[in-house]
């Protein structure tokens, strides 16, 4: 199994919607794809489907150029771009069978693991047509025809944007499962989703790949070392002099107070011994140390 | 064998098409169109002009039957059915659930082509029958002609067809590339038609709706000339045309050819830009 982009650019006329983007990953992981609104992660997913075409570069799917061999590059790869929407008129069990046939699996093979996903990802009733789901069902129905042949590479786009939290937990429980066995590559705006899932992150920004590498190495290089504490009544800066110089207060706003130190774990006990004198604590938590700081730290200035 | 050949993929394409197509509520509403007008002109013809067609047979009956509305619904139906085959992928969200298969895009255009053609058949079809059941009523029997005509009719709605097809991949809006169809083959054809042949004097043979005609016109014995001049004065001339049998066949063929490349082609080539 392998996804590799090299050196990949895409035009929209004079919009450079991807600029010079080159990944390879080759083994069974999860992948997150992060960039905020129009950063190209879209454009990066429908390259890598042939659904667009690259004005320069090379997309190649084990080993097959997706573009020049579209049939032959996609047999191993099932895919969620946007929101995909089955013939309306087809009932939920005509559009799994349809793209299971579609693929030469065999039907008994089909229908098993129709029986097996109906279940697991809680699937809509089976005679119900397609056009009359709902955004959720019609998700978890095309997330079944993309795992029915069983692919080696899955790639989803923000599959689960829009969805109740009940179907996100669906979602990001088969990719933990999925991950064991298959290569995924997603695209996320959900930083907790990516961070709890995946392997790998890739930030994108105005079609740039900005960083990309393990999601715990980026989200210890962007730790900032802080923690937040809750009092029970409101506090000022003022009330927070007498801490140490070498703490450096980093926000306060009514209650909470954000304090940044070495990262040191005496440290750590040291402010919290210091700031009970000054009003009781609620709470006492890390700040800082997620993938949320490293995206805004890496995104958020460019 | 493998189940990926494109031979099974274009039957597994055709299949799933159709099945979507039958259920669609433009097939059930054509269905119910086509056969209103049928029983409408049906009904008309027996109560005015009852005692004529007693004394004619069943290949003037077919003939009459046909020549009044049978080119409009063949159009309107064709328009209907082809005017989104290539849209509905390209332009909806569907491209993300069918183009990212490992399938060729001709061979899923040629599915949901036959799938198209067949479901706008049958609706034509059912036109026809009302026809033959006409005639079996009056005459007790049915002209042999009937198959020629029936032979010709599959391919002016294939070919009419094609070219609404090959319209909706050129308009990314299905209501865009069913509206224009219809334009197209309703009104600018034949107005095309009429001002190069009655005014002009040419043949306006290269057009489906004219050679269509030829479904209708096998019925006719003999078969009417190819060119009547008619000398209103010394100077001034009108013409009309009739599509040869042969001719309405090679036209339909022509059509399915040429608009089927085109819009494989830029079926093919579309990107799915959203």
């Amino acid at each position: 199994m392998e996804i590799s982009f090299n050196d990949v650019t895409k035009n929209y006329s004079k919009f450079k919607a991807l600029d010079r983007v080159s990944f390879d990953y080759n083994k069974p992981e999860a992948i997150g794809y992060l960039g905020p609104n129009g950063a190209g992660k879209t454009t990066t997913l429908k390259v890598m489907t042939n659904l667009l075409r690259p004005s320069n570069g090379t997309v190649e799917l084990n080993g097959i150029n997706v573009n020049k061999h579209p049939k032959k590059a996609l047999m191993g790869v099932g895919s969620m771009i946007e929101t995909p929407l089955p013939y309306p008129y087809l009932k939920v069990r005509d559009a799994l069978q349809f793209i299971g046939e579609l693929r030469g699996v065999d039907k008994s093979t089909i229908n098993r693991k129709i029986d097996e996903y109906f279940d697991a990802l809680k699937l809509p009733p089976l005679e119900n047509k397609i056009g009359k789901l709902s955004k959720g069902q019609r998700q978890r129905v095309v997330f079944a025809a993309v795992l029915i042949p069983d692919p080696d590479i899955v790639i989803l786009d923000e599959p689960t944007s829009g969805l109740d939290p009940f179907e996100r937990k669906i979602f990001r429980d088969f990719i933990l499962k999925l991950k064991k066995d298959k290569l995924v590559f997603f695209s996320s705006h959900i930083l907790t989703e990516v961070s709890e899932t995946c392997d790998d992150v890739i930030f994108l920004n105005r079609g740039k790949v900005l960083k990309s590498g393990k999601v715990d190495e980026i989200t210890r290089e962007f730790n900032t070392n802080a923690v937040k504490i809750e009092f029970i009544k409101d506090i000022d800066s003022n009330m927070l002099k007498q801490l140490k110089s070498n703490y450096s207060i980093i926000g306060v706003k009514d209650r909470t107070a954000t304090i940044k130190y070495s990262g040191k774990e005496d440290e750590r006990a040291d402010i919290l011994k210091n700031v009970m004198n000054i009003a009781p604590v609620i709470s006492y938590e890390s700040s800082g140390s997620d993938l949320e700081e490293a995206y805004i730290s890496i995104l958020g200035e460019k | 064998m493998e189940k990926d050949r494109d031979i099974n993929q274009f039957a597994i394409s055709f299949k799933y098409q159709l099945l979507s197509y039958m259920r669609t509520k433009r097939f059930i509403g054509l269905v119910i169109f086509s056969l209103a007008i049928s029983i409408i002109e049906t009904t008309l013809t027996f109560h005015y002009e009852y005692s004529f067609l007693k004394s004619e047979n069943s290949a003037i009956y077919m003939y009459n039957y046909l020549s009044i509305l049978f080119s409009t619904i063949v159009v309107v139906v064709a328009a209907f059915f082809g005017g989104d085959l290539i849209s509905t992928d390209t332009g909806t969200n569907s491209a993300y659930y069918i183009l990212v298969q490992p399938v060729k895009r001709s061979v899923l255009f040629m599915g949901k082509y036959t799938a198209a053609l067949i479901s706008s058949f049958i609706i034509i079809f059912l036109y026809v029958l009302v026809g033959y059941i006409g005639s079996f009523y009056l005459y007790g029997n049915l002209t042999n002609l009937a198959g020629k005509s029936l032979l010709m009719t599959l391919l002016f709605m294939a070919g009419t067809l094609m070219l609404s097809g090959f319209l909706s991949s050129v308009f990314k809006s299905s209501t865009v590339g069913i509206i224009s169809s219809i334009s197209i083959l309703l009104i600018v054809f034949p107005l095309i038609s009429n001002v190069l042949s009655s005014l002009n004097g040419i043949d306006p043979y290269f057009l489906i709706t004219f050679a269509g005609s030829a479904s209708y016109l096998v019925f006719q014995k003999p078969y009417p000339a190819a060119k009547v001049v008619t000398h209103i004065t010394t100077s001034i001339k009108t013409y009309s045309f009739n599509p040869t049998f042969y001719q309405g066949i090679e036209v339909a063929l022509l059509y399915l050819l040429i608009f089927g490349i085109l819009a494989i082609l830029i079926y093919s080539r579309r990107q799915i830009e959203g």
